[in-house]
């Protein structure tokens, strides 16, 4: 078994210095709310930029962000163009809520089911919230861990740079 | 160990050339997380020192690395337990590489090999995920081919075994399922969706019993349908499991019956949800034997609210394997803004309402004694259920709760929730099973009233104060707490949070203590590490932004988490 542990290590250690870039979204398969299947990697927003967000209906700082986000998304969608699309990783326990919640919400988001977390697991997400920020090509360009207040005024920093033609380190 | 050594290294090099070569050499990302855990001994929450580890200090993590290029996905985990943290199963010992595929999708075809995670329908037949916070991993080692016959028709096919620790269980695990979507199969979205299914599962698995004639394979099966229009929606699932003795339900002969339907409808501001459920000795593991999470092949969908204040989350509600039956109801409604009850910004409101009962039960002998041996009951059929529907006399749970969601101005914002629960201590925490409750057995049930005020003060840019205050009155079990938590956050690097609960109406007068918690978080890219020290009592806990469960514990802890 300790065989197995030099490589891997260096295998990360190469990963943490290797070049960024070329970061798609995964061909995962959700669910939206009509019950249709929709391929993770064809999420598309002619060009803008789109923001994805992990979330459940049980996870109250995922509903604080998408709220605080909620409550600008007008602004941004007319100043960028961007597209926020919230992904639930709540499973048979909670799904048959996620359509009213949202509704009661007045959230004005793209939603999508990933019921046994397959694109949380291949986009490597450990804890939700978690968000990610995906370009005009569809590159992940910039992710984040967990939600603090005023997260959302970085994220929409980021947001302008891109729809400004800028990049993000 | 020496071959898959050699072909890591030759991964590595594969990606060294990748570094140095703009041709597409496709993508390699992982995540990590390290649990350390330095206990202190602590005689008042455990006088008997029976939740302070010998090792003093434990420590858990994991590293996932994925693979992909187009179609193609390959991924392991590697994962370590120093041991496991205290209340995790302590079956996760050592380090390991437990998980690792290879995915790829040709022509409509999806192949699997390795260790997968799947599910049909809504879990009642199949479904195999994972938890990490329960220590929960049910994984396939196996193989996994989903196949689309044409848009709208899809057919998945499984076949392997379970995961046990670092090893997999004796079972064999085979299964099926199909599903047509009519807006998929007409290309014509929009309108209404008509969503059937059916799903079958079987495990093998070898007898040698010396009284008992056992099955060794047994089959589930179950049936679906989902229909959904504008503002409406309807889904139900029923399933059928043939004989299943085993370890969970006394080694009986009755076969397994499930139900689990909803139905929600919306319409502008208003949600309403309606749900059924119906367990008849459902509970699948792919061994005879097995505890707890343990090697489970399907789930059973709780239909109760999950809780995750502090406070509140003390009274879970968790599945009986044996059978139970219950439903749930839900309305929420927005206030828009400028109506009396919405004010300036609009006031959302939230009630739910959920219970569940133990089955009807009629066994076919007296019921248990805690004198008789549990073989009474093992080799008959154990049970018949009176007619539909079936509501037994003992209550499990009962859930009502009220959420008021408002923002004040422009920077307060607040949620304020009332909860009333009645929680069945004996059966839900004791595992008190219903076969053992007769006439004169006393079931400890829990009154439990609860209040939350949960305010968000922005106090300036980037900068904001969130408080919490709980107090959750009963005069059973532990008696009443009141918590105060107060977090103070720099966005988007720090968050600095200091709590308190105290149970100050304990029966017993040496337990009536306080469970201070300071924690300190901080955030960098996507590195994140929180320290955390004080008391902790067991729950779903949520803090600086992240929740998972933790057990009851005093000490210092370190979490880091990463991606790359």
């Amino acid at each position: 078994m300790k065989n197995i542990i030099l490589p891997l290590i260096t295998l990360v250690l190469i990963l943490s210095v290797q070049a960024k870039g070329q970061d798609k979204i995964p061909s995962i398969q959700l669910k939206d709310l009509s019950g249709n299947m929709v391929d993770a990697a064809a999420l598309e927003n002619d060009g803008k930029p789109i923001v994805i967000s992990f979330w459940a209906t049980w996870c109250k700082p995922c509903i604080r962000e998408l709220n605080a986000v909620n409550d600008q998304y007008i602004d941004w969608q007319e100043e960028t163009g961007v597209k926020v699309v919230a992904v639930s990783i709540d499973d048979s326990r909670n799904s048959a809520r996620v359509r009213p919640f949202i509704a009661g919400q007045g959230w004005e988001y793209e939603v999508y089911l990933d019921e046994n977390q397959e694109l949380k697991r291949a986009l490597n997400v450990n804890n939700i919230p978690h968000t990610f920020l995906v370009d005009g090509n569809g590159e992940i360009v910039w992710q984040h861990n967990g939600y603090i207040p005023g997260d959302e005024d970085h994220l929409y920093e980021l947001i302008t740079q891109l729809a400004n033609g800028g990049s993000i380190d | 160990m020496k071959k898959i050594a050699l072909v890591m290294a030759l991964l590595t090099n594969t990606i060294l050339i990748a570094q140095t070569d703009e041709r597409d050499y496709g993508q390699l990302h992982g995540n990590f997380q390290t649990n350390l855990q330095y206990y202190l001994q602590d005689t008042i929450i455990d006088p008997t020192g029976e939740a302070f580890p010998p090792e003093r200090m434990l420590a858990a993590g994991f590293l996932n690395l994925t693979y992909t290029k187009g179609d193609f996905m390959a991924g392991v985990r590697y994962e370590n337990y120093q041991n496991n943290l205290v209340g995790l199963p302590e079956g996760f010992q050592g380090e390991g590489i437990p998980y690792r595929f290879i995915r790829y999708k040709k022509y409509g075809l999806d192949v699997t090999a390795g260790n997968f995670y799947e599910q049909f329908g809504s879990g009642l037949v199949f479904r195999a995920y994972e938890e990490r916070g329960l220590g929960l991993d049910n994984a396939m080692d196996g193989l996994r081919l989903i196949y689309e016959l044409t848009p709208g028709i899809t057919v998945k096919g499984i076949l392997g075994r379970q995961r046990i620790y670092f090893e997999t269980g004796d079972g064999i695990v085979r299964g099926a399922d199909f599903e047509v979507n009519l807006n998929e199969l007409k290309q014509e979205y929009g309108g209404t969706n008509l969503i059937v299914g059916g799903s079958f599962v079987s495990r093998y698995q070898q007898a040698q019993d010396p009284i008992l004639n056992l099955p060794e394979n047994v089959a589930s099966g179950g049936l679906r349908v989902n229909l959904i229009s504008g503002r409406f929606n309807f889904y139900a699932e029923g399933a059928y499991k043939s004989q299943d003795p085993n370890s969970s339900n006394n080694f009986i002969y009755k076969p397994g019956y499930a139900l689990y339907t909803n139905a929600s409808y919306t319409l502008g501001n208003l949600g309403i949800i309606l749900g059924y459920k119906y367990y008849d000795n459902f509970l699948f593991r792919s061994e005879r034997v097995g505890s707890l999470t343990e090697l489970l092949i399907n789930y059973l969908p709780p239909l109760a609210e999950l809780h995750t204040y502090t406070l509140p989350a003390l009274y879970s509600y968790n599945i009986q394997a044996n059978g139970e039956t219950g439903m749930q109801a839900e309305v929420s409604y927005k206030f828009d803004r400028g109506t009396l009850l919405g004010g300036k910004y609009g006031t959302l409101i939230n009630i739910n309402y959920s219970n569940s009962y133990a089955l009807d039960k009629n066994f076919t002998y007296r019921y248990r004694d805690s004198a008789q041996t549990d073989s009474t009951i093992s080799g008959t059929d154990g049970y018949t259920v009176g007619g539909f529907p079936g509501v037994g006399d003992i209550r499990y749970s009962q859930d009502f709760n009220v959420e008021v969601k408002s923002k004040l101005n422009r920077k307060l914002k607040g949620t304020f929730s009332y909860y009333n629960f009645i929680y069945n201590r004996s059966a839900l925490l004791d595992g008190v099973v219903d076969d053992r409750i007769g006439p004169n057995t006393k079931i400890e049930m829990v009154y439990v009233n609860a209040f939350i005020a949960d305010i968000l003060w922005k106090i300036k840019p980037r900068h904001s104060l969130r408080f919490e205050g709980q107090l959750m009155l009963t005069e059973q079990d532990r008696g009443s707490w009141a918590s105060l938590l107060l977090e103070y956050s720099i966005a988007p690097k720090w968050f600095f949070a200091v709590q308190n609960s105290y149970n100050y109406s304990n029966p017993d007068p040496d337990l009536r203590v306080h469970y201070p918690l300071v924690s300190l978080g901080y955030t960098r890219g996507t590195n994140k590490i929180q320290l955390t020290y004080g008391r902790q009592q067991e729950g779903v806990f949520c803090v600086g932004g992240i929740c998972r469960v933790v057990p009851a514990s005093n000490g210092f802890s370190m979490l880091i988490t990463s991606n790359f």
